[in-house]
């Protein structure tokens, strides 16, 4: 079976290159990069947010910062609401303190103790790969990406209040979900539905 | 295009945010409203309640002031201008009181809404001849609010809006300011003053309980620090219950029942404050540089057991801590009314340090403390909006710290008291038993040499006997009370230490178990194949290690669970760098913290072992936390030596440091610089608690780093 080509980004302190998790998602996914401290992290996925595709696994609770989890969610969500995150644990998400809310709200894809074994985290994280090739959104980023950098800026739409959009600009309120971005992949959707119909009417007639 | 201009409106829901949600109880209401009456120079205000208990929207309470009284113009350009800013511009309420004003955000006359539906404003000045009448119906926005809700966009009762519809009543929406209030003149002819507010249809009924309420919290409205008394009088009449039934003039019933008191001035010429200090035996007076608040005087007064009965009896409410007093008047905790004693805020923080009696800790429930501000002395202190509290800035947190620093002194005076009657009382004890030994041996002696005595002295040797067994019982009984309470505190105290490593440990343990399951499910799955040959190899040696961090750290918790009090001769050497390369090895790699001791092998201490790791745990993550935020080099040093007086240790690192002020309260119980990195304020707490109970000394001496960084000395006596 082919690896995925999407990228899978652990941003882990206590995580070794040489760790089971890690040479197990590399079974399944051609590139697994590790990061261990909150900043690298933030860089890297931003960096390459608009070149890779990617699934974020990611450490709640790091040894300099109790909350670097929720910091390093809370950042890269800000840029793009697209990213799936499997959220990963050693505190119980019941114990006392412990809010996840954030997480919950801004669908991070899943949640895992540390104690859950490793096959189990490496099926869901090819489930939030799998997402991220269904997913409208998902779908109509990678497209938008596949433009070279200066079409993207180009008008691409004009709206019938006189507004002209670029690709760039559907791609940050795609990213970002805002109504605008949310319309945008609803009328996608319509469209593309009734083209299939009619092609549909077409072939039977 | 030419540019158009954009106005600001108020929604008619205006006045319910003034009134019913700024103002946020009936008790607070009539204490702005009583408030206002100063600021207009009044020397009594009467409160009348009328017909209060029987039922919502029935009733009236009138509140009227022999104050300036205002003009038509006065009513309508000042009072009936939300958020006027008069008293901002003019700070004094002008001759003959020139008082402080004290309403400044000028919303405290919306608190008639929060008490009533209507108002009736009566109001004259000396120099006029007429009475203005001013009458406010909150029904008539009320209605509005809610008609104009019918035809939103929101409103989903399509009968609703039919029957508002058939009515005729316009959709138009009217706002707060465009609504009529009837007003008219009363010709007086005389040259009398006063403002009178005649509240209706009131929103809640009141109790006998309620009036009592208001009387005690507007008795704490002057601060009776002030020495200059107010010629200002307050008088409450409710004819519905017994005690109200004629005007009672409301009065501080002030403390004369306490155990122990002082009162702190300051001296503007020599820019001087004085604080209270404890001297080993008495606390004393002593003057120190004013402090960044500015200026402050205070009185604080303790009671104990008796004085709180005593004061409880007098004014059937329990000592309610700390109020501050800003140009007289109160400020903060602001006439807010909580009938649970214990809920009642406690914005100086004075409770939050009192976790446990271990601690010989004061609450707010065996202090009263008046503290005055001015607004002149104290400009930066600055009033919360919501009224209840300060604006949280250096100054204000300044101010708290000078309180609480005020209470820990007369904490050390309670604590060394504690002591001596305990001494006292051991004493006591002991000496009673020598004397009744001595009776007894002069009994037996008197019948040894007078036998026919012995008759009538013998049953009073046997009581004597018998009265000596249990006396030996009951010394015994208190010996072990005595005991069973140091043990309790120990325990306590590995408790809270234990609660600052539980989380942490519980993270180490979860970790490591789960990196133990991964390596395992690996060779589950996988094994054999020759492929991951060398990873078999390199996870074998893996689990290996984790098991051996596990059982270092349930040997951590054990020796938590073990209640050993045993001396042991513990090698400081040793007990630090266990410490530092083994149970904090992973935190300091992993935060490239370099460490450095410099023991003497034959640096021993006969002690508890627990104890001095204790100690030295807490001044590690200290150390850690400290170490935080810097960049460069992290060093965490520790170095001892032996003199003729005992041993010395040096305990540093090149951290963010302690500031000055701090060097002594560093040490108290939840004080902590460092809560974004979940400090609790506990772990140096405990460290000195630990180096006194081996009668140790520790301190924050100058800095081995210097600039940089922090140094505790400990100091551990030889036993002479």
């Amino acid at each position: 079976m082919p690896k995925s080509p999407i990228e899978v980004v652990v941003i882990d302190d206590l995580m070794e290159a040489t760790a089971p998790l890690i040479i197990r998602l590399r079974m399944f996914f051609e590139s697994v990069m590790l990061r261990k401290t909150p900043g690298e992290g933030i860089e890297y996925v931003l960096e390459n947010l608009g070149k890779k595709r990617m699934v974020v696994v990611l450490d709640l609770e790091f040894f300099s910062n109790k909350h670097a989890g929720h910091q390093i969610f809370e950042t890269i969500r800000k840029k793009s609401h697209i990213l799936p995150f499997v959220i990963f644990s050693a505190t119980d998400p019941s114990s006392q303190g412990q809010d996840l809310t954030d997480f919950i709200n801004e669908q991070a894809f899943a949640f895992h103790k540390k104690g859950t074994p490793a096959s189990e985290v490496v099926d869901t994280v090819k489930r939030a790969a799998d997402s991220l090739s269904a997913r409208v959104d998902a779908a109509i980023e990678s497209w938008i990406e596949s433009h070279p950098p200066e079409t993207r800026e180009q008008p691409y739409i004009t709206t019938a209040n006189g507004e002209t959009i670029s690709l760039e600009n559907i791609l940050q309120e795609i990213r970002l979900q805002t109504e605008k971005g949310k319309e945008f992949e609803r009328r996608f959707l319509m469209l593309t539905v009734d083209l299939v119909m009619r092609n549909i009417e077409n072939i039977n007639g | 295009m030419a540019k158009q201009s954009l106005r600001w409106r108020f929604d008619v829901n205006t006045f319910r945010l003034l009134g019913r949600e700024l103002i946020t109880d009936r008790v607070t209401a009539i204490f702005e409203l009583v408030k206002n009456c100063y600021d207009a120079n009044a020397t009594k205000v009467d409160i009348d309640f009328i017909d209060v208990s029987h039922g919502v929207g029935t009733g009236q309470i009138i509140i009227s002031d022999n104050g300036q009284g205002m003009t038509f113009e006065d009513v309508r350009d000042k009072w009936m201008v939300v958020g006027t800013n008069s008293k901002r511009e003019r700070t004094s309420s002008g001759s003959p009181f020139f008082r402080r004003m004290v309403g400044e955000k000028g919303v405290g006359r919306f608190a008639v809404e929060k008490l009533g539906s209507k108002l009736l404003l009566q109001s004259k000045k000396a120099s006029q001849p007429t009475q203005i009448n001013v009458e406010i119906i909150w029904d008539t926005y009320e209605e509005l609010s809610a008609q104009y809700n019918l035809f939103s966009q929101e409103a989903t009762l399509p009968t609703l809006r039919k029957k508002a519809e058939k009515a005729a009543i316009k959709p138009k929406k009217k706002y707060f300011t465009e609504i009529d209030n009837r007003y008219w003149h009363e010709v007086k002819n005389n040259d009398s003053q006063y403002t009178t507010l005649v509240i209706s249809g009131l929103r809640e009924t009141w109790t006998g309980n309620d009036i009592s309420r208001v009387y005690k919290e507007l008795s704490k409205l002057i601060s009776p620090l002030t020495e200059k008394k107010e010629d200002f009088t307050i008088n409450i009449r409710a004819k519905e219950f017994e005690e109200y039934k004629k005007y009672e003039e409301v009065k501080n019933k002030g403390i004369s029942e306490s155990s122990i008191n002082f009162s702190l001035k300051y001296n503007l010429e020599n820019r001087t404050q004085e604080v209270i200090k404890f001297n080993g035996e008495n606390l004393v007076v002593s003057s120190v540089p004013i402090k960044k608040m500015g200026p402050v005087e205070m009185a604080l007064y303790y009671l104990d057991t008796e004085a709180k009965r005593t004061y409880k009896n007098l004014t059937s409410s329990p000592p309610d801590g700390i109020k501050i007093y800003r140009d007289n008047l109160i400020t903060t905790p602001f006439a807010e009314f909580e009938s649970q004693d214990d809920k009642k805020r406690d914005v100086i923080g004075i409770d939050k340090r009192k976790h446990n009696a271990f601690f010989d800790r004061v609450g707010s429930r065996d202090l009263i403390g008046y503290v005055a501000i001015t607004k002149a002395q104290n400009p930066e202190i600055i009033d919360a909006t919501n009224r209840q509290d300060f604006v949280e800035n250096e100054e204000y947190r300044a101010l708290k710290q000078f309180i609480i620093d005020q209470v820990v002194e007369l904490e050390k005076l309670l604590k060394y008291q504690r002591e001596a009657s305990k001494q006292i009382t051991t004493t006591g004890l002991q000496s009673a038993r020598v004397e009744l030994d001595a009776f007894t041996q002069v009994v037996q002696q008197t019948i040894r040499e007078t036998p026919q005595l012995t008759q009538q002295l013998n049953p009073l040797l046997q009581v004597a006997k018998r009265v000596r067994v249990d006396f030996a019982k009951g010394i015994k009984a208190y010996e072990r009370l005595e005991k069973e309470k140091v043990r309790q505190e120990n325990i306590f105290m590995s408790l809270m230490s234990l609660q600052e490593y539980a989380a942490q440990i519980a993270h180490v343990v979860r970790t490591s178990l789960a990196r133990v399951l991964h390596l395992a499910e690996f060779f589950k799955d996988f094994f054999p194949n020759e492929e991951y040959n060398d990873i078999f190899a390199t996870y074998s040696k893996n689990i290996y290690d984790e098991m051996m961090t596990l059982d270092r750290a349930i040997e951590y918790m054990l020796s938590y669970a073990l209640a050993d009090t045993d001396k042991v001769a513990i090698d400081i050497k040793d007990t630090i760098e266990g410490l530092l390369f083994r149970n904090y090895k992973d935190i300091l790699a992993q935060k490239d913290i370099r460490t450095i001791v410099e023991i003497n092998k034959s640096v021993i201490i006969n002690t508890n072992e627990r104890v001095i790791i204790d100690i030295f745990e807490n001044l590690i993550t200290n150390s850690i936390k400290a170490l935080n935020e810097i960049k460069g080099e992290k060093i965490i040093k520790c170095s001892g030596s032996i003199d003729d007086q005992g041993v010395n240790i040096l305990f540093s690192d090149n951290g963010k440091g302690i500031d000055v002020d701090d060097y002594e309260r560093i040490f108290n119980v939840y004080y902590t610089t460092s809560a974004e990195q979940g400090g609790a304020g506990i772990g140096l707490f405990v460290a000195k608690t630990r180096v006194e109970s081996l009668k140790g000394t520790i301190n924050v001496v100058k800095p081995e780093f210097h600039p940089q960084g922090a140094t505790f000395k400990i100091t551990f006596p030889f036993n002479k």
